[in-house]
């Protein structure tokens, strides 16, 4: 199952970066296509949010973007090939630590995968209140690795 | 009848309650959204709805409260600001009753971008959909980044424009003698041309409905 929403969520994030990136080389190919998921990811982030916020949450759509918001976090580790830091000179908020230390960031990537998977679960059973729990948690997730390894805005 | 007369003046009431907790309420909860924002966003949030309270109560005050809170009271044309401008230099104090009228457009400067940033907040969201305004879920997630951006830029805006209030304030000080804080913490001025007419109790008690009513309102996302 998890390799499947991967497989859907790469499959989603290629088809919107495809059209933009056409005439790019493969490290601006890469960054675009990083930049395209999270924000994907963030939009998914935004939509549960929307209906946590209302009286009669959509469950079901809920549940459909936990499950693109789990795939784009097995997506990750593909989202960083070697060379595509800020030694590019693209402007990105990557930080060169998540080269540098392979590892922490690795485990920071984990704890997202598991915290979203955990969010699909609870998505998935239609239950609210636990997904209001873990909303909270996979946002924690998220800054979890935000903090060590994206720059702040310029 | 024999007493010399004194060259103070006796204060003479000029701020009202009701403007003084503004201002300093203001004062207070604008340096909590600063330093909360980013760091704590549910203080962040709590202390927005406060400073929106504050605005709203502001805005009816200005038509229906005391008399130096009121708008017509101290917003005056070009030729009196200027007229105003002329004297400003003077080594004396100012006897305008209130803002004077150099002062009132500044007042209304950062009671718009104030407003405006604190709307603005409202419908904002961060770039990762986890922190959000009340009212982001109206927007799309590129407007409630757009929101967001321009809520930052406006109180980069509201800064200088607090900056330029404080060295207004203390160019009275050092160079007018005149102490505006201490009126504005006392209500009461030694300067003040007319004493305060104040405003009325069941005025006072709309606007403080008013006021939590919007802010509440906004709190619940215009979910009632």
């Amino acid at each position: 199952m998890p390799e499947k929403t991967s497989v859907a969520g790469i499959a989603l994030v290629l088809a919107l970066t495809a059209g933009a990136a056409v005439a790019a080389t493969s490290v601006e190919k890469a960054v675009a296509l990083r930049q395209a998921g999270y924000k994907e990811m963030g939009k998914s982030f935004k939509a549960i949010n929307d209906e946590l916020k209302k009286d009669a949450p959509d469950t079901k759509l809920i549940a459909a973007e936990a499950k693109k918001v789990h795939g784009f976090s097995l997506a990750i580790p593909k989202w960083f090939p070697k060379d595509s830091g800020p030694e590019t000179g693209i402007k990105m908020r990557a930080k060169a630590d998540i080269w540098a230390e392979p590892a922490k960031f690795a485990d920071a990537t984990k704890a997202l995968q598991v915290e979203s998977q955990k969010l699909r679960v609870a998505a998935g059973k239609g239950d609210i209140e636990a997904v209001k729990v873990q909303f909270k948690a996979t946002g924690g997730a998220c800054g979890g690795c935000h903090k060590p390894f994206r720059a702040e805005e310029k | 009848m024999s007493q010399p007369t004194t060259p103070r003046v006796p204060g003479v009431a000029l701020w009202d309650l009701p403007t003084r907790i503004f201002h300093w309420a203001l004062v207070v909860l604008i340096l909590v959204a600063w330093f909360s924002a980013e760091e704590n966003m549910l203080l962040h949030r709590w202390s927005g709805y406060g400073v929106l309270g504050l605005l709203v109560f502001r805005l009816w005050w200005g038509v229906a409260g005391g008399s130096t809170a009121r708008f017509a009271s101290f917003l005056t044309g070009p030729s009196a600001t200027l007229a105003y401008l002329k004297t400003v230099g003077e080594r004396s104090p100012s006897h305008a009753a209130g803002h004077n009228p150099v002062g009132a457009w500044s007042v209304v400067a950062m009671i718009a971008v104030m407003l405006a940033l604190t709307v603005l907040g409202l419908f904002a969201g961060d770039i990762d959909g986890v922190e959000s305004g009340p009212l982001s879920y109206m927007v799309d997630f590129d407007t409630s980044r757009l929101c967001a951006e321009w809520h930052e830029l406006l109180f980069r805006v509201l800064q200088g424009l607090v900056v330029l209030h404080l060295l207004a304030v203390a160019y009275y000080w050092a160079w007018k003698r005149q102490n505006l804080i201490g009126a504005m913490i006392t209500g009461k001025s030694a300067f003040a041309a007319e004493p305060l007419r104040r405003g009325r109790l069941w005025s006072l008690l709309v606007g403080l409905i008013l006021a939590v009513g919007v802010a509440w309102a906004a709190a619940k996302g215009l979910r009632l």
